[in-house]
């Protein structure tokens, strides 16, 4: 297949087959590493959903399994370390879970790809070749077609001289050129959806605006659902429709992002919110900021895991995990005490 | 890319200088009267004072020491390695050059045999870590780095030479005369680079690019080789490299126990005849391949490596 990419369109394509369902649906994933002190449950039944061309974003701190829960997406959890146990992870209605090995490489790349915090590209091939080779894994391109394909789209995201940019090695490229490079690779099958492990962690805090600004501009022309992963609250609010918190391997809220600032329902969220930027200066019971440290996912607490650091905790909540329940419109908070009255001053 | 070159090349001569020096010392320093061994192996009974003072001038011993080495070493970097004293009637250099053909085919035939056995195991040890094929590759590896070549060349020997009658034993005068010695001399070599090109290319696996490459659909057998072994081609060419200088090594025993007429042999022979000229040759001589060597192995460098290539030129 020959494509043409003269310039980059809006192709927000909704076939009528897929009108309506969820882009991806991920039910009650369970993912577990090995480690020499026992079995991680970093990912412990959590289930969400995207929709064509929607953004959704995943928060929570270090550890919480945001990182294994998109392995696990596209079967990227390496054998050795850790495995899938259960769940399912259905793609325009297809379990990525169960589907043989040569199909889930053609989704990889083609429809749901991936860029990672570290910007790392194989340091002995030219960049413009290593994007030649994802295009040609997936499309029967010849070298020269897939070359300036790979030109084009370096061009994209913002690579001057992108022509002659291409022959450099991966080292001959800042880190956030190579993030710039990795972008394009992700992009340039057009794939519905993205995802993006923390793009900007590992770079300068100048070059972080201008990583996520590329993601927003390349959506907006390509149309494609992200799934972006951070611990920082404060970047979500420009960038996501909605929001999931996690927090120890779980899911412990999900909102649209306007309400999920206004109106955060769990403690945790609050305290991440205490954590970042505010929205709104004027609130002033602002909650201190989260002490202690986040549970061991090796033999997690029983009950609401959040307990031990949480500043509301009953006996109750030691006793019994809550069930993630509906807080308001598309709002979901798992805590016991989430449709009480709002936590305020403590 | 050039100043890279160019420096390599400096290091080399400082490096070739220390080996002359070295390899002359070992001449001069061997205890005994060189003089007097020759004069009495020549005349075949006990050598008088004058006789042997007569010698020693003829071979230029009553010179200092500094100065001998400045006229050795002015010939050899003319080629001229001196008259071997064994043979009286022969040149050093000649005596290496002939026999130099001889163990360079043997030890590059040990050299490819070891990578072509070592590198798809370590593949494949990595490719199913903990697996038995891993392990099966560990014992193997293990035993062929720790038993003694000469036990391995007896073994075989008499398995294939004596009881199965399938290969010759001694000599070079057929291709199959070379499979036995060259197996022997590989085995040491095959064992380290296997365990090495499995670790290589198992720190590589665990590199994030590898992780960006399957992400992107790149077909695993793409991602093993073209990336995979790909990159880890970098540490295994400095061990082939310093295992070629240890092969050249283990050839003299090799080339003893096989009677294979090599460089080894000849040095071998040397030193029982307490031949200084020809020892001293075979030491430079041995040294400048070894160096020689390693400067190929960091040409082969700059093509494995961009890193190397554009250093010292601005991104
Ligand atoms: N290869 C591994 N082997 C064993 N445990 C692992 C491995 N990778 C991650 N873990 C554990 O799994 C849990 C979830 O890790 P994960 O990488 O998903 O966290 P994360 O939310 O992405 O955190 P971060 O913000 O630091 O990236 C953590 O407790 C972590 O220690
Ligand atoms: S369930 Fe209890 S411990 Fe958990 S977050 Fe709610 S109040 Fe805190
Ligand atoms: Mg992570």
């Amino acid at each position: 297949m020959r494509q043409t990419t003269s310039q980059a369109q809006p192709t927000v394509t909704v076939d009528a087959s897929t009108a309506g369902r969820p882009l991806l649906e991920v039910r009650d994933l369970r993912t577990e590493y090995r480690s020499p002190s026992g079995i991680v449950r970093a990912v412990d039944g959590v289930s969400f959903t995207i929709n064509p061309g929607e953004v959704l974003a995943v928060v929570g701190e270090s550890g919480c399994g945001k990182t294994a829960t998109a392995l696990s997406i596209l079967g990227l959890i390496p054998r050795h370390a850790g495995q899938v146990v259960g769940g399912q992870v259905l793609f325009e209605g297809e379990d990525l879970l169960s589907v043989r090995a040569e199909r889930l490489r053609q989704i990889r790349g083609d429809r749901i790809a991936m860029i990672f915090q570290e910007p790392t590209l194989d340091p002995v091939r030219r960049i413009g070749d290593q994007i030649s080779e994802v295009l040609r894994a997936h499309r029967a391109l010849s070298h020269h077609d897939a070359w300036n394909q790979a030109v084009e789209f370096l061009g994209l995201v913002g690579i001057p001289r992108a022509a002659e940019r291409a022959r450099d090695y991966p080292h001959q490229f800042s880190g956030g050129m190579r993030q710039r490079a990795l972008i394009a690779m992700a992009v340039a099958l057009r794939p519905d959806l993205l995802i993006a492990d923390e793009p900007t962690t590992a770079l300068d805090v100048t070059i972080q605006a201008q990583i996520l600004e590329l993601l927003l501009e390349v959506r907006r022309s390509l149309g494609m659902a992200i799934l972006l992963i951070t611990h920082d609250l404060g970047i979500v609010a420009g960038f996501a429709e909605r929001v999931m918190v996690m927090y120890g391997g779980r899911k412990v809220e999900e909102a649209p992002v306007r309400s999920l600032y206004r109106q955060p329902k769990h403690p945790y969220t609050w305290g991440l919110l205490g954590c970042t930027t505010r929205l709104d200066g004027n609130r002033r019971d602002r909650l201190p900021q989260i002490t202690g440290a986040p549970p061991s996912l090796i033999s997690p607490p029983t009950g609401c895991r959040f307990a031990p650091r949480c500043p509301h905790a009953q006996e109750l909540c030691r006793a019994s995990y809550p069930a993630l329940l509906e807080v308001g419109d598309r709002h979901r908070a798992a805590c016991h005490f989430a449709e009480g009255e709002e936590w305020g001053s403590s | 890319m050039r100043r890279y070159i160019v420096r390599r090349l400096a290091s080399l001569a400082v490096v070739l200088w220390g080996v002359s020096i070295l390899a002359f010392a070992l001449g001069s320093l061997a205890p005994g009267d060189p003089a007097r061994l020759l004069m009495e192996r020549t005349l075949g009974h006990q050598a008088t004072d004058e006789e042997v003072a007569g010698m020693r001038q003829e071979l230029g011993l009553d010179r200092p020491a500094v100065e001998q080495y400045v006229s050795w070493a002015g010939g050899a970097v003319r080629g001229d390695l001196g008259t071997s004293w064994s043979n009286r009637n022969d040149q050093v250099s000649d005596l290496l050059l002939e026999r130099l053909p001889r163990t360079v085919m043997l030890a590059v035939t040990a050299m490819l045999t070891a990578v072509i056995v070592a590198v798809p195991l370590g593949v494949a040890a990595a490719r199913r870590r903990n697996s038995v094929t891993d392990h099966a590759s560990r014992v193997a590896a293990l035993l062929g780095a720790s038993v003694p070549g000469f036990f391995v060349a007896y073994l075989l020997m008499f398995v294939f030479g004596v009881r199965l009658r399938l290969l010759p034993i001694f000599g070079f005068d057929s291709p199959q005369h070379l499979v036995l010695p060259s197996i022997t001399l590989a085995l040491g070599s095959a064992a380290i680079l296997t365990r090495l090109t499995r670790s290589s290319l198992l720190e590589v696996l665990g590199e994030d690019y590898i992780r960006v490459g399957r992400a992107m659909g790149l077909r695993s057998r793409a991602v093993l080789f073209r990336h995979g072994l790909r990159n880890a081609v970098i540490p295994i060419l400095t061990v082939i490299g310093l295992s070629f200088g240890h092969l050249l090594a283990g050839a003299v025993i090799v080339e003893w126990i096989f009677n294979w007429p090599g460089l080894g042999k000849l040095a071998l022979d040397g030193i029982h005849a307490r031949d200084y000229p020809l020892i001293q040759g075979f030491v430079l001589f041995t040294g400048t391949v070894f160096v020689l060597m390693n400067l190929a192995i960091d040409l082969a460098y700059v093509w494995a490596d961009p890193r190397v290539r554009f250093q010292g030129q601005g991104a």
